[in-house]
């Protein structure tokens, strides 16, 4: 018994100490985000080509899953809610859920699938081919170098991409409506402008930023701080990966809650 | 190190994010647009008893289209709610002299100000005057539409409090009950309880006892009587009884009847050629009556013709 009531403490002990580290570093890194210092040419350069791997270069791909999973997400809602009379609050729905939730969520999860693995991976190599230790020695900032822009490129690529998955399925819904509902362009976009609030791209921006800060950020971090031999680079993908997942449900679950408080 | 085509991936990252941010900025600028951020706004004043349910940015309907919205809510001089409601310009001619304004609290939904104007031809309503509120509750409207119910339901719990209450009838009838299985229980039987002494209770055995004799009596009487009706019974039903004679008689008279139907047919026709031949024989002596009649003439035409006939004279001695 007292063994085991160890074992569960020392596990305890274990899981915060690794959140405290965790989220030490994140504090360390968010402070870098808002230095000037940190912006040199090369992290610009870095930036950019992280922009580029993560947003451009997905971009045809991620419009052909927002316009059919949006469609058929959307279609299949607004048929649900005139089955049950509830046509008024189309607006609503498409600015509640459309919008501020799934947007920022397929985004997230389409760009954890694709940037997240490929970014923990590629930290986990460099910590194997022992190239994170020659930065060090050269007294170069991993922080700066490596993480600020990644994390830069990904939160940037989570907003922009946010933002054309809610326009794509609003439009989407235009078109749903106009089928299932016979409503002009007009009416639709009456109902959906009154519908949203200013706040709501605030809202948006923000939730869309927190996501793709941790999607960049955890990855960076259990690759980082993989072990020295070559089977440390899956298990490492594998934990960050997890906590991937758990951050964006962390998140998505205090975004409702501040909504709603 | 910096790739080859570095600057075609600046030039794409660029255009992305400077197309993108036009994108979101002109969605942003369109419900801005429809939500009448650049349009004149009119405003007039409602007033209200309470200011319960209402909230700044509540929305104004006309028709159910959102024509304005609540832009500020305070208290007057009066303690009253003082709703200060903002429509814009291209909206206003709907609100008229006249006009009604009705707060509704939905049971699903949000509150609103619903606008509804009889008199479109009226004049419009001025900016300064203030004008009441009414409000309607869903919540209070289907309570109202539950009293009664609520009041029968109350009726009822009423009724059961009067029927249960001590000295009813009710509780007479369970004292009554009562009292009967208390009877019961004190009693041998039923029977002594509801003659009431024990006498009673053997001059009824002992009537049952004698309806029981004469019972049996005429049991026996029935069985005897069932006895002679069973061999009356295989007298005339059995194999050998009266019924069955009486079935094989009639079916032997039944083939003989018919032999003698094929009998008289025979008969008939019989009868029939008799007849034919009586017919027959009847012409056939007509037949002949008329060739003896013939020779007769023939002969008498022969004895005329020819000298045969001669004298003979017989003398008689």
């Amino acid at each position: 018994m007292n063994a085991w009531i160890e074992r569960l403490g020392g596990a305890a002990l274990d899981g915060w100490r690794e959140l405290s580290r965790l989220l030490g570093f994140a504090g360390t890194v968010i402070r870098r985000l808002f230095s000037p210092s940190t912006y040199r040419p090369l992290t610009i350069e870095i930036l950019t080509m992280q922009i580029y791997f993560t947003a451009v270069q997905l971009l045809g791909f991620f419009v052909l899953v927002s316009v059919i999973f949006g469609s058929l997400f959307i279609g299949m809602t607004l048929f649900v809610i005139k089955e049950i009379g509830l046509t008024s609050y189309i607006g609503n729905f498409i600015a509640g859920v459309v919008i501020l939730e799934m947007a920022p969520l397929a985004t997230v999860f389409l760009i954890a699938l694709r940037s997240g693995s490929a970014i923990n991976a590629e930290m986990a190599v460099m910590k194997v081919n022992r190239e994170l230790d020659a930065l060090e020695t050269f007294d170069i900032d991993i922080a700066n170098y490596l993480f600020i822009p990644r994390i830069i490129g990904v939160m940037t690529s989570v907003i922009l991409l946010s933002a054309l998955f809610a326009l794509i399925v609003t439009f989407s819904g235009l078109v749903f409506s106009a089928i299932i509902f016979d409503m002009g362009v007009n009416r639709y976009a009456d109902i959906i402008a009154k519908a949203i609030e200013y706040k709501d791209f605030l809202i948006l921006a923000v939730k869309s930023a927190a996501l793709g800060f941790f999607v960049a950020f955890i990855p960076l971090y259990y690759g980082s701080r993989a072990g020295y031999h070559l089977t440390a680079v899956p298990v490492s993908v594998l934990r960050g990966m997890v906590n991937v997942f758990i951050a964006i449900v962390v998140i998505e679950v205090l975004s409702l809650v501040a909504r709603f408080l | 190190m910096r790739p080859m085509n570095y600057r075609s991936i600046q030039y794409k990252v660029g255009l992305f994010i400077v197309l993108t941010l036009l994108t979101v900025a002109a969605a942003a600028l369109f419900v801005a647009y429809k939500k009448d951020l650049f349009a004149d706004l009119a405003r007039f004043h409602l007033e209200s008893d309470s200011g319960e349910g209402l909230t700044t940015g509540m929305p104004v309907l006309f028709s159910g289209f959102e024509i304005g919205k609540v832009a500020s809510l305070e208290l007057s001089e009066k303690g009253k709610v003082l709703i200060t409601v903002t429509v814009s310009q291209k909206h206003t001619r709907w609100i008229r002299e006249g006009s009604t304004f009705t707060l509704e609290k939905p049971l699903v939904g949000s509150p609103r100000i619903v606008v509804k104007t009889d008199d479109p031809a009226a004049p419009p309503l001025s900016e300064e005057k203030v004008v009441s509120i009414h409000t309607v509750d869903d919540i209070n409207e289907i309570i109202k539409k539950a009293q009664p119910l609520v009041e029968r339901v109350q009726s009822v719990a009423d009724n059961l409090d009067r029927m249960t209450a001590e000295g009813s009838e009710l509780q007479g009838i369970i004292a009554d009950t009562r009292r009967m299985t208390r009877m019961l229980s004190e009693k041998k039987s039923l029977l002594e309880m509801a003659t009431g002494d024990k006498r009673g209770q053997e001059t009824v055995m002992r009537t049952i006892e004698q309806a029981a004799n004469a019972a049996a009596g005429i049991n026996a009487t029935i069985a005897q009587v069932r006895s002679v009706i069973e061999r009356a019974d295989d007298a005339v039903l059995g194999d050998r009884g009266a019924l069955a004679t009486l079935n094989r008689i009639l079916i032997n008279l039944e083939e003989k009847m018919k032999r003698l139907d094929a009998l008289v047919d025979n008969l008939v026709t019989m009868s029939s050629d008799l007849q034919g031949s009586t017919q027959d024989i009847a012409i056939l002596r007509k037949e002949v009556d008329e060739t003896v009649s013939s020779v007769r003439i023939l002969i008498q035409d022969l004895r005329n013709s020819l000298p045969f006939e001669q004298k003979k004279e017989i003398q008689l001695p």
